[in-house]
């Protein structure tokens, strides 16, 4: 055997792993903006109390943890059971939009959040008989209309931990706006009809945003109350065409999916992942999530000044499902093409970079 | 699921040590467990010791120790345990007249725990200032009695400092259905809590079993928001208080309990809804286990109510340690 060939095989794995190993935590690199940074220390006592999600309750008397770190690592260690985390912020909402979106990272198990003492959102289940959802991202649309401009703001967190570490335990911990979503010139996030096998929690029904029949897009579904749902779930969306805008050489974009789906506009299919798949040399399934739904809308099928429809039928194998990021909208193809190149660059697969850097 | 070893899974420390001369005799006497008992004109053993060793040579059979111990230097009353060794082979302990704990099974139906190694929780209410210890032990062959091991009363330094302390004697029954016979709880068994099954008469026993108490509650618990604390349980647990739900290990389905492989060494605190303790009546809680394999039981840690702002202090107090 020669030793040569070994060892630079030796290395070519190394520096997969490598590549690996960074890209992990990774999910993809996007153009949100942060307007508010919640990492850092936050007010925290175990135990449970409906009082403890007021604006008015004085929390003075409480520890400090940080966030986010599973409160095993904050000293409680072997603790189980409920917990509440609380802090407030300031915020200048961008005019443009209606919503922001709070990201409160990974929670182990089951979580409510409330913001200014109103439920923004909740996944898993809990106790007596919980569920987790320790898996899913939580990011939850906050109407503007609730928050403070002038003066402080209260988000507060109840969890519930059923076994080993609990809390607030990882992933990206803010308020943020997607700017690609401005540059939609017909924005098509908010509300989508929703049609699957299952029906919402029940405890998700109590969200302000929740809406009978509807899924707040973008989202993973298991935080918008679908946590058990593995399989498939249709997304409709009626709207008028501006009769301003071209119905030539438009894009639509239909954010990031898990896993998979195939998109109708007015009854014509106009793609699926597995097309992008192939255009974009991708090799496995298990990155169908990374890819940027932006689909080529042929030449006057949308319908100047009146009525369009948009199906998305979206597959998840395993894990969280949904449309869960966008930008979510339609525009002409000189906006798309740098948004889509970007996200191209910045979302290659670690092995697909493995396979640039040594073969091309 | 455990192993041998997690009756050490407590962090205990020695407060009072007992290795020394206890009073001891041969026979068998239900009344030397009483405090009042006489014993001066018993003999002398050095404890930790086989009684062969100590002029009881070729004795098989039924023997007593007994010895007494101040508990006013003793601080923590909640959080104490009586540590004996090794004990060959069957025992069963009382402190001023209460059965605190068991270990194998006495004749007829025989089944040694001479490698068991327990410590009994010290119930706080039966503590007075001068305790008697009375221990009676089966030999049935080869080495009899308190043989070896560090004696003493322990403290267990996470232990949560009740409002209301359920350790002791609770009724058992082991079966998947066991709980719907619980209005027929008088004639299930006796088995001391906390502690595995398989020390107190149920050897390699797996599977489910039900534990079951009723206890009368103060009226300022029963309208505080409280937490039942059941320290470790062995290895995934269901739990009724007055038949509610209040608590359970995820689905508390068997096949669950591999990927809930630890889940033999997690705490259990469960949030009481209020209003569901009951002051005039009496309350029960009905707590039900699976066990895969190995130790099974509610086996350690402090058992019974505190409440919630109780619990956070304990929980504060215990982070900053």
């Amino acid at each position: 055997m020669n030793s040569n060939i070994k060892i630079l095989g030796l290395n070519k794995i190394l520096l997969l792993v490598i590549i690996t190993a960074f890209s992990a935590g990774n999910v993809h690199a996007k153009d949100l903006e942060s307007l508010v940074n919640l990492k850092g220390y936050w007010k925290f006592t175990i135990g449970d109390d409906p009082d403890w999600a007021s604006p008015d309750y004085n929390d003075s008397k409480w520890t400090k943890v940080f966030v986010p770190q599973s409160w095993e690592q904050n000293g409680f260690q072997n603790y189980n059971g409920y917990a509440w985390y609380r802090r407030t912020f300031t915020i200048t909402p961008p005019k443009s939009a209606q919503y922001v979106y709070l990201n409160m990272g990974y929670i182990d198990d089951a979580d409510q959040v409330y913001v200014n003492g109103k439920l923004v959102g909740a996944s898993g289940k809990m106790g007596p008989k919980s569920e987790t959802a320790f898996g899913i991202p939580r990011m939850y649309p906050i109407p503007k209309s609730i928050l403070n401009k002038e003066g402080a703001n209260l988000i507060a967190v109840r969890v519930y931990d059923d076994y080993n570490d609990g809390g607030i335990t990882g992933g990206e911990i803010n308020i943020s706006f997607d700017s690609d979503q401005f540059k939609m010139n017909v924005d098509l996030s908010g509300y989508w009809d929703f049609e699957t096998s299952i029906e919402a929690d029940e405890s998700n029904r109590k969200v302000i945003t929740y809406r009978e029949g509807k899924i707040f897009v973008p989202g993973f579904w298991e935080a918008r109350g679908y946590n058990q749902l593995d399989g498939r779930a249709v997304y409709t969306k009626s709207f008028t065409y501006p009769a301003n805008l071209s119905t030539r050489d438009q894009v639509l974009f239909a954010g990031r999916i898990d896993d998979v789906d195939e998109v109708y506009l007015n009854g014509e299919k106009i793609g699926s992942s597995s097309q992008l798949r192939r255009k974009h040399r991708r090799f496995s399934y298990s990155s169908d999530h990374l890819i940027l739904r932006a689909y080529d809308i042929p030449d006057n099928l949308l319908n100047k000044g009146g009525e369009n429809t948009i199906e998305i039928m979206v597959r998840d194998h395993t894990g969280p499902g949904g449309i869960y990021d966008g930008p979510i909208g339609i525009t002409d193809r000189e906006t798309a093409s740098p948004i889509i190149d970007k996200s191209l660059k910045d979302n290659k697969s670690s092995f697909q970079k493995f396979l640039d850097y040594w073969f091309d | 699921m455990g192993s041998a070893s997690i009756s050490f899974a407590q962090d205990l420390k020695k407060v009072m040590d007992l290795s020394h001369r206890w009073k001891f005799s041969i026979g068998d006497k239900q009344e030397w467990a009483n405090p009042e008992f006489n014993d001066s004109d018993w003999e002398w053993i050095d404890v930790p010791s086989a009684w062969e060793n100590k002029g009881f040579h070729g004795y098989d059979g039924f023997a007593w120790y007994r010895t007494t111990f101040s508990a006013r230097q003793l601080h923590d009353k909640h959080a104490l345990y009586l540590q004996l060794g090794y004990i060959d082979d069957v025992h069963e302990v009382f402190v001023n007249g209460v059965r605190i704990g068991l270990s194998g099974k006495f004749p007829p139906r025989f089944s040694t725990a001479y490698n068991v190694f327990r410590s009994y929780k010290l119930p706080p209410d039966l503590l007075q200032e001068t305790n008697t210890i009375a221990v009676r032990v089966y030999d049935d062959g080869g080495e009899g009695g308190i043989i070896h091991g560090n004696i003493g009363v322990m403290m267990d330094v996470d232990a949560v400092p009740l409002d209301v302390d359920l350790s002791g004697s609770w009724k058992f029954k082991t079966g998947q259905y066991a709980h719907e016979s619980i209005d027929q709880m008088e004639s299930w068994d006796d088995i001391i809590v906390p502690g595995n099954w398989e020390d107190q008469g149920y050897k390699n026993y797996d599977g489910y079993a039900c534990y079951a108490l009723e206890f009368n509650l103060e009226e300022r618990f029963a309208k505080d928001r409280m937490v039942l604390t059941l320290g470790k349980i062995d290895d995934i647990d269901q739990v009724f208080v007055n038949g509610v739900l209040v608590g359970q290990s995820g689905e508390f389905k068997p096949q669950t309990v591999h990927e809930r492989s630890n889940s033999w060494q997690q705490l259990r605190g469960y949030y009481l809804p209020t209003n569901l303790l009951s002051a005039s009546e009496k309350n029960t809680i009905v707590v039900r286990v699976y066990d895969a394999t190995l130790g099974g039981g509610i086996y350690s840690g402090s058992i019974g109510l505190i409440s919630q702002d109780n619990y956070i202090k304990y929980w504060n107090k215990r982070r900053n340690k």
